[in-house]
């Protein structure tokens, strides 16, 4: 039933709108005209072609002005066309030869003959150039496209110091080839779907054919195909179309604006989505696991980066417990807390107007606050807003009482700890559960806890991503794929890809060193 | 392929049974084991295991002879329609009594130990509201959770056994068989009928598993990890306490209340034990009501169990409250106790005799 109302809110694809292209050019500019209505940055050159000796020929250009490159326009279609085109018209042509004489005679890659009008709007609001020539049943479309785009840049959500540094920007071929030159593979596959009835979104999928699963594949395929949206404004649309839960709080799919990553996940099996506009990829199926790797982790040593892994992992850990941890403890179990530790925490508690469990809540309100303005600030105003928040409001509070010292430990320990993590939604969920223990921390201490950790727990082990387990490796055992989990492994310890999504094709590394390197002694 | 297809591993059935049968049980054991046979209760509970492994080798051959059916199903081609759904009804109540019984008793631990002050019916509840949600899902996410819990409960046991090994006195645990080898074996065999019973039953589960002919190695890797828990506990906890094991009433809580971790940093270790114990207590009450929704839902001929698990949280939830103290909670395990026994041992081995001499058997290729 819902499915039938947003149908229905949707634009139909009008039968009138499929017809073919007239022959005579004053019906063509006509309805141009009458559907390019109040649209003034389309553009309608009437120009003649020479084809004949003695006889012109009439003809149309159309662009829309911003998107096409106005320099190739004039230089190589038109001028080409009416000048070009003269010097060499003297001959008597027949009609079939002379429309290959025109197509030959623009110096543009991408020229193509398009007969129905729904395919050439759409190559029109892509960028496209549509010449169209009277007493033909079509248009000649060629692509000029050329928008205003940002450069490649540094990646700004998942900064690293060791690694690559470019990211995706806003340009859909740009994003593709900045995969595309990392794994120079035929079996590299980039599918492409145009999705979004008024936006006609290019999204492409990218996989990595004899690798991801057979299963995998088809299942997205088919969530891609099913979706019917207006615009597609976001991956960020897409990732809640598709994904398996839309009700749960975590994601089942990851998000990433770095092409290593995108190629790294491809490696392991799984499938990128590249949304034109976006600079951020869609990675899935997706696991807790995957979520709290970072592209360095496997550039660095692999002693350095398990211990990242580790820390990162305690973090998260801490990112949503320890508010509520200090919230029972000291409100239901102070007895639980060593006896130095709680009478110095007692200590800097008097005095204290509120109860723990306000005193907390005001902290983490403060930290939101805070967080919120010094994304939405620009920069350099956003820089104060730290020293404002965390030295003087943080101090004054402190100063005057409100606040416990121990207080401002805890909150800026669990805001530095959810950083930790390298993918921001599962930061924004952490830190969104992070209230959801201490509510349950303040009901019913530490049972409150535990229970409120269990919840999330049980929530994990409820949630697949495309058929897999959010918790695996974990959970389904799967002692093979430990090699990249909590712990990374060397490299040359790690020959198979994780099993986790299935990959066809295991073998990843094939050790042919000499044998003194591989017992890590040369002389 | 994508969808939920129920089907689990064999090391998760391995940790469904470990977790299933270990709840609150655990935690009076040693006490109900030193009061029938006093240091020798090791002796017994190695019997006790014995024993259930012979009966789930039982409940194995029976469900063997009815690949892909429960014994919901089964049973009434056996013994007929009515009976057979007396019994499916009886087994279906004998769940309910059970997480009933394990909810309540946990909860009154919680109240003696961490929350005093707290009404044992929010406790209840509280536990009750989230094994539903989990339950709704099906076999798959309570095996993830048993899988993701086991290591909490190796760690409590654990934490607990370890610190308290110096506080052993050998002593304690002499004479073995100062009583003779006969109250061992007779109170090992009765603690067999009327305790632990293979509660989380291959009757129901056989066909879960994604290979059925693990059924077997199973049952022993999960009755030997069950075995080597306990004999630790009752060991440690005999070994510390001696005699005075029976004035406790849960004395592995007590023994974590009495152990101290060097350096400090936890006091009260026993709160953290029972808080790691909250995690193992609900995948064991996630099992149970899991058994029962499936068991009413087969009877009922419904293609899922989901809708049967959030109509059983009230009568669960009614039930766990009428004892009105703990020590009343007994007569619960008492009644759970022979239904378990007749349900697990009796029924099991009558079904499998008529099964085999009325020569009932589905599969396929069996009846050439």
């Amino acid at each position: 039933m819902p499915r039938k109302i947003f149908e229905r809110l949707l634009p139909r694809k009008k039968s009138k709108h499929n017809h073919t292209i007239p022959k005579a050019l004053d019906v063509v500019k006509k309805q141009l005209e009458e559907r390019f209505k109040d649209s003034d940055d389309i553009a309608i050159h009437e120009f003649s072609l020479p084809l004949k000796l003695d006889l012109d020929t009439q003809a149309v250009l159309v662009y829309i002005k911003g998107m096409v490159n106005q320099d190739a326009v004039f230089e190589q279609v038109l001028r080409n066309l009416v000048l070009g085109l003269r010097q060499i018209s003297h001959l008597e042509k027949l009609p079939q030869e002379s429309i290959k004489m025109i197509k030959d005679i623009i110096t543009v890659a991408e020229v193509s003959e398009k007969s129905s009008w729904d395919d050439v709007i759409l190559d029109l609001v892509s960028g496209s150039a549509l010449v169209f020539i009277d007493g033909q049943k079509f248009a000649l479309s060629i692509n000029v496209a050329q928008g205003e785009r940002r450069g490649v840049e540094q990646p700004v959500t998942e900064a690293v110091i060791r690694g690559p540094r470019d990211s995706f920007s806003e340009t859909l071929t740009i994003n593709i080839s900045l995969v595309r030159r990392r794994l120079k593979d035929p079996r590299l596959k980039v599918k492409k779907y145009v999705i979004g009835e008024r936006s006609r979104t290019e999204t492409a999928l990218l996989y990595i054919e004899d690798i991801i699963d057979s299963g995998v594949l088809e299942e997205i395929k088919k969530r891609l195909e099913t979706i019917r949206i207006d615009s597609l404004t976001d991956s960020g649309y897409l990732e809640q179309l598709i994904t398996d839960t839309w009700w749960s709080l975590f994601n089942t799919t990851q998000e990433s604006e770095r092409p290593d990553e995108v190629v790294g996940g491809l490696l392991e099996g799984r499938f990128a989505i590249l949304v034109d506009n976006t600079p951020f990829a869609i990675l899935a199926p997706t696991t807790i696991n995957t979520l709290m790797h970072s592209p360095e982790d496997y550039y660095l040593s692999w002693i350095g980066s398990s211990l990242v892994r580790f820390v990162r992992f305690i973090g998260s850990f801490i990112a949503f417990i320890l508010p509520g941890l200090y919230i029972a403890l000291v409100t239901y179990h102070p007895e639980m807390i060593p006896t130095q530790l709680a009478l110095s925490i007692s200590a800097t508690r008097t005095g204290i107007p509120f109860p723990v469990v306000v005193e907390a809540f005001i902290m983490e309100l403060a930290f939101e606050l805070l967080r919120e303005a010094g994304i939405r600030l620009p920069g350099p105003i956003g820089q104060t807003i730290g020293i404002v928040g965390g030295i003087i409001i943080g101090e004054a509070a402190v100063g005057a009482g409100i606040v416990s010292p121990i207080m401002v430990i805890i909150v800026a320990t669990t805001a530095i700890a959810s950083f930790l993590i390298p993918t921001y939604s599962l930061t924004v969920t952490l830190r969104t559960l992070r209230f959801f223990v201490m509510i349950l921390s303040a009901l019913l201490g530490l049972f409150g806890l535990v229970l409120g950790v269990l919840i999330i727990g049980g929530h994990l082990c409820i949630l697949k991503s495309f058929g897999v387990s959010m918790l695996s490796p974990w959970t389904p055992l799967r002692i093979s794929d430990f090699q990249d989990s909590l712990i990374k492994l060397p490299l040359i310890a790690t020959k198979n890809r994780p099993v986790f999504g299935r990959p066809q094709d295991r073998r990843r590394l094939v050790d042919k060193r000499p044998n003194d390197l591989k017992r890590g002694r040369t002389e | 392929m994508l969808t939920n297809n129920d089907r689990i591993t064999s090391w998760q059935m391995v940790l469904v049974f470990i977790m299933g049968i270990n709840a609150t049980g655990i935690l009076t054991m040693p006490r109900v084991f030193y009061a029938s046979t006093g240091p020798d209760g090791w002796v017994a509970l190695i019997i006790q295991h014995v024993a259930l492994f012979i009966g789930m080798a039982i409940t194995i051959i029976l469900g063997r002879r009815f690949p892909d059916q429960t014994f919901v199903e089964y049973n009434q081609q056996i013994v007929g329609k009515l009976l057979g759904t007396i019994i499916t009804i009886t087994a279906g109540v004998f769940w309910v009594l059970i997480s009933a019984r394990i909810v309540r008793v946990f909860a009154d631990i919680i109240k003696v130990f961490i929350l005093v002050e707290t009404p044992v019916e929010v406790m209840i509840l509280s536990m009750l509201l989230v094994s539903v949600y989990i339950t709704r899902h099906g076999l798959e996410p309570i095996a993830r959770m048993a899988e993701l819990l086991f290591p909490l409960m190796v760690i409590a046991i654990l934490l607990v056994t370890f610190f308290a090994l110096w506080n052993i006195d050998k002593l304690n645990l002499l004479p073995i068989f100062g009583a003779g080898v006969w109250p061992s074996i007779v109170a090992g065999l009765k603690a067999s009928f009327f305790d632990l019973q293979m509660k989380v039953s291959f009757l129901l589960l056989l066909p879960f598993l994604l290979k059925p002919r693990n059924a077997l190695k199973i049952s022993a890797l999960a009755l030997s990890i069950d075995l080597a828990f306990r004999v630790t506990i009752f060991l440690v906890t005999v070994g510390v306490f001696g005699g005075y094991v029976l004035d406790f009433f849960w004395p592995v809580a007590m023994l974590a209340k009495f152990v101290e971790i060097p350096g400090e940093v936890f006091a009260r270790l026993e709160m953290i034990f029972l808080g790691f114990w909250i995690g193992v207590t609900l995948s064991s009450l996630l099992i149970h009501m899991y058994l029962a929704s499936l068991s009413f839902a087969r009877l009922f001929k419904l293609r899922e169990s989901s809708m049967l698990t959030l109509p059983l949280l009230p009568i669960i939830f009614i039930i766990s409250l009428i004892p009105p103290n703990v020590m009343d909670v007994e007569i619960l395990d008492t009644i759970e106790g022979v239904l378990g026994g007749i349900l697990f041992w009796i029924v099991p081995t009558i079904l499998l005799v008529i099964a085999w001499i009325r020569k009932i058997d589905q599969r396929v290729g069996a009846n050439d």
